[in-house]
């Protein structure tokens, strides 16, 4: 009797499962629990965010990219909004700028704070799953307190923000950055990163090689994970990054546990940022002068390149002189990587794809628009 | 030598603008495509495939790739290709730069644009069985029919 | 509440009706199923976690709809995810609950004219709690389990048949 199988099995991972981190499905193929295949199959979400934007004036699409990438809103409000500012050439108060970084760096810690969460869920650890949303839950109040909203803020204005800070928020952000750095993150590290079970499914799991990761578009702490040395926030820049003293951060490895020190590092890089920015941070007027409607001038058309906390949002805009869009475009930095799982996820177990995929960050929002 | 002599000198066909936002936008002709995208990417050096979309412009379709190199403020390269409307039909850059890989078939998706040579081009944002067209292109109108509100006990 | 408590009788015994005491264990450990869609998802996964510990009103989360009474529909449920939402409350059995949770799940919300969204999870499957809000607060999703609870309260026995509203 012939014990081993040859057979190759197909197993379906979603739309409902656990670990895919929204309503993704996998299709692998598996030979005994190897995986020999493993195609994602996308489309759970689609909302017609392109075709909506199309409807809709400029600045009422500053809603919809909030639900894109619902997990990083901030920064995506000012993908868009950097967008119709190069159209229009608006200029953007030198307060506001500031500000923009503060909000943006907090939302990225925000973002990798629940990606450490159910990343730890994804191994199979509850624990940190709670501690990353105790944490995540004060920077909510942060930005509840103000934009008035607790995941979707549509606080970003072309040429400005919609209001400036309440009193008091600014000594509530440095205490929460305090705490942040000298109490919790010693804390995560000390839960997860010396843990040996984690060591063990992560470090060596699903390589990605530098130039594969550049010839597929992959960007963010994804890329940095491969050692490639690239931030658009210093490299192509917008905003006022230049202004501050912050590192990009680089993982040589390349496999899963390098992504995860590439987020967790990049946390206390934002700190940092934020810091500065709340020192340095003019007073003034946090709205430029901003025409009534918008209307970017006919057939002009600009790409935008923004480092989300995923990697690079694209925004393709095109316009016809009237106020509404003619063409946008989002370009997301979880659609493309989630090409990359079938390479990275080959030769290894079942168990592990599940690691790679948590490893990549998706937000199945941005993946389907 | 600058980048839009470099593609002018090497492709004469080629129409060659420089945007007012520091892009350098390239229209091809379809049939030079796949050859100017090779020249681009092993004579040039793009390296990184940002993006690959189209676009409606109502007499034909448009696919349009962002590509950039992997340096600081590096240049920034658009190139269009205008495709006929009523057959669509592009040759797939997919080879070149595996990441355009779904981006073509989300092109192909919204917009009817056969990308010849791609080795896998299904559907991938709708459902497997949408019959109602493509969605982005401008003439697109919504044809499903309205559903009725389901109570406890409807079943 | 109506449950007596019969001082001259055996000490430790309470008399109640049947009904009552299904009710108040069906209300009591609302299982349910671990399935985010959108945006909402992750406000249904605040309110689970750290801050907010929905496990205070017996509410945990299950990953498999088979031990599940209760589908949050936290987020927009599209053509292509229709079927499967429809498949999975079929997977449920009796009695089973369901929540839409947010804009989207209740009407569509801000993608009420997409070519491609279903204007409420009500169209799928019937609805028996509407929480309002993009996203709604965990506070509010609470408020929507205590209300689906004292519903419960009011069911009697067998599956709960409610037509109209």
């Amino acid at each position: 009797m012939a014990l081993t199988q040859e057979r190759e099995i197909t197993v379906n991972m979603g739309p409902q499962h656990p670990s895919t981190h929204g309503v993704l499905r996998m299709i692998v193929k598996l030979d005994g629990e190897t995986v020999v295949e493993a195609k994602p199959d996308i489309g759970y979400l689609h909302r017609c965010f392109e075709k909506l934007a199309e409807q809709k004036t400029y600045p009422q699409v500053i809603t919809f990219t909030d639900r894109t990438d619902y997990l990083s809103a901030m920064t995506n409000e000012w993908a868009f909004v950097l967008g119709i500012e190069k159209l229009l050439g608006i200029e953007v108060p030198e307060r506001a700028e500031y500000i923009r970084v503060i909000v943006a760096e907090l939302q990225r810690i925000a973002s990798h704070l629940i990606w450490f969460g159910t990343f730890s869920l994804d191994l199979g650890a509850a624990t940190p799953f709670i501690y990353a949303f105790r944490e995540r839950e004060v920077i909510y109040d942060l930005f509840e307190s103000i934009s008035g909203g607790r995941l979707l803020y549509n606080y970003f204005r072309i040429g400005g923000l919609r209001n400036d800070f309440p009193p008091g928020w600014k000594e509530k952000v440095l205490e929460f950055l305090e705490y942040l750095e000298k109490k919790a993150l010693p804390e995560y590290h000390k839960l997860f990163t010396g843990n040996r079970i984690v060591e063990v499914r992560t470090q060596g799991v699903g390589v990605l090689k530098p130039e594969v990761a550049i010839a597929y578009g992959a960007s963010g702490p994804v890329l940095r994970g491969s050692g490639v040395d690239w931030d658009l926030r210093r490299d192509v820049p917008y905003g006022y990054y230049h202004k501050f003293d912050w590192q990009v951060i680089t993982e040589k490895a390349g496999d899963v546990f390098a992504r995860y020190l590439v987020r967790m590092r990049e946390v206390e890089q934002s700190i940092k940022i934020v810091r500065q920015a709340l020192q340095g941070m003019p007073d003034g007027e946090f709205l430029g002068k901003v025409p009534k409607v918008l209307k970017p001038p006919k057939d002009s058309e600009f790409y935008v390149r923004h480092e989300g906390s995923r990697g690079e949002v694209g925004v393709y805009l095109i316009s016809d002189g009237t106020p509404n869009p003619y063409r946008c475009h989002w370009r997301s930095p979880a659609f493309v990587h989630l090409q990359l799982v079938e390479p990275m996820a080959i030769g290894w177990k079942i168990a592990d794809l599940v690691a790679i995929l948590g490893s990549i960050d998706i937000v199945l929002g941005e993946v389907d628009r | 030598m600058a980048l839009a002599e470099q593609i002018t000198a090497e492709f004469p066909s080629a129409q060659v603008t420089e945007s007012s936002y520091g892009e350098t936008l390239v229209k091809v002709a379809p049939e030079d495509y796949k050859k100017f995208c090779r020249y681009v990417k092993e004579g040039l050096g793009f390296s990184y495939p940002s993006d690959l979309t189209g676009t409606d412009r109502t007499d034909c379709l448009e696919v349009v790739l962002h590509l950039f190199k992997m340096e600081p403020n590096g240049p920034r390269l658009t190139v269009k290709v205008q495709v006929d409307r009523q057959n669509p039909k592009v040759e797939s850059v997919t080879d070149l730069w595996p990441g355009v890989d779904w981006h073509e078939r989300e092109t192909m998706d919204m917009f009817g644009i056969d990308f010849e040579g791609h080795p896998d081009l299904r559907r991938i944002l709708l459902p497997e069985n949408w019959q109602g067209g493509h969605p982005l292109l401008k003439d697109f109108e919504d044809k499903r029919p309205e559903r009725p509100r389901l109570v406890r006990g409807d079943r | 509440m109506g449950v007596v408590f019969e001082s001259d009788a055996v000490p430790g015994v309470i008399t109640t009706s049947l009904a009552k005491v299904v009710n108040w264990s069906r209300k009591s450990s609302l299982w349910y199923m671990l399935f985010g869609i959108a945006c909402c998802a992750i406000e249904m996964m605040g309110a689970g976690a750290a801050r907010y510990d929905l496990d205070r009103f017996g509410a945990i989360f299950r990953a498999s709809p088979r031990q599940s009474d209760l589908m949050i529909v936290a987020g927009t449920v599209n053509e292509k995810m229709a079927p499967r939402v429809r498949q999975l409350w079929e997977q449920m059995s009796e009695p089973r609950y369901v929540i839409a949770m947010g804009a989207c799940a209740t009407n569509g919300g801000p993608y009420w004219d997409a070519y491609n969204v279903v204007q409420g999870v009500d169209k799928i499957v019937p609805v028996d709690i509407y929480v309002p809000g993009c996203p709604p607060r965990p506070e509010a999703l609470m408020y929507g389990i205590l209300k689906l609870q004292e519903r419960i309260d009011k069911e009697g026995l067998g599956i709960p048949q409610r037509k109209g509203k």
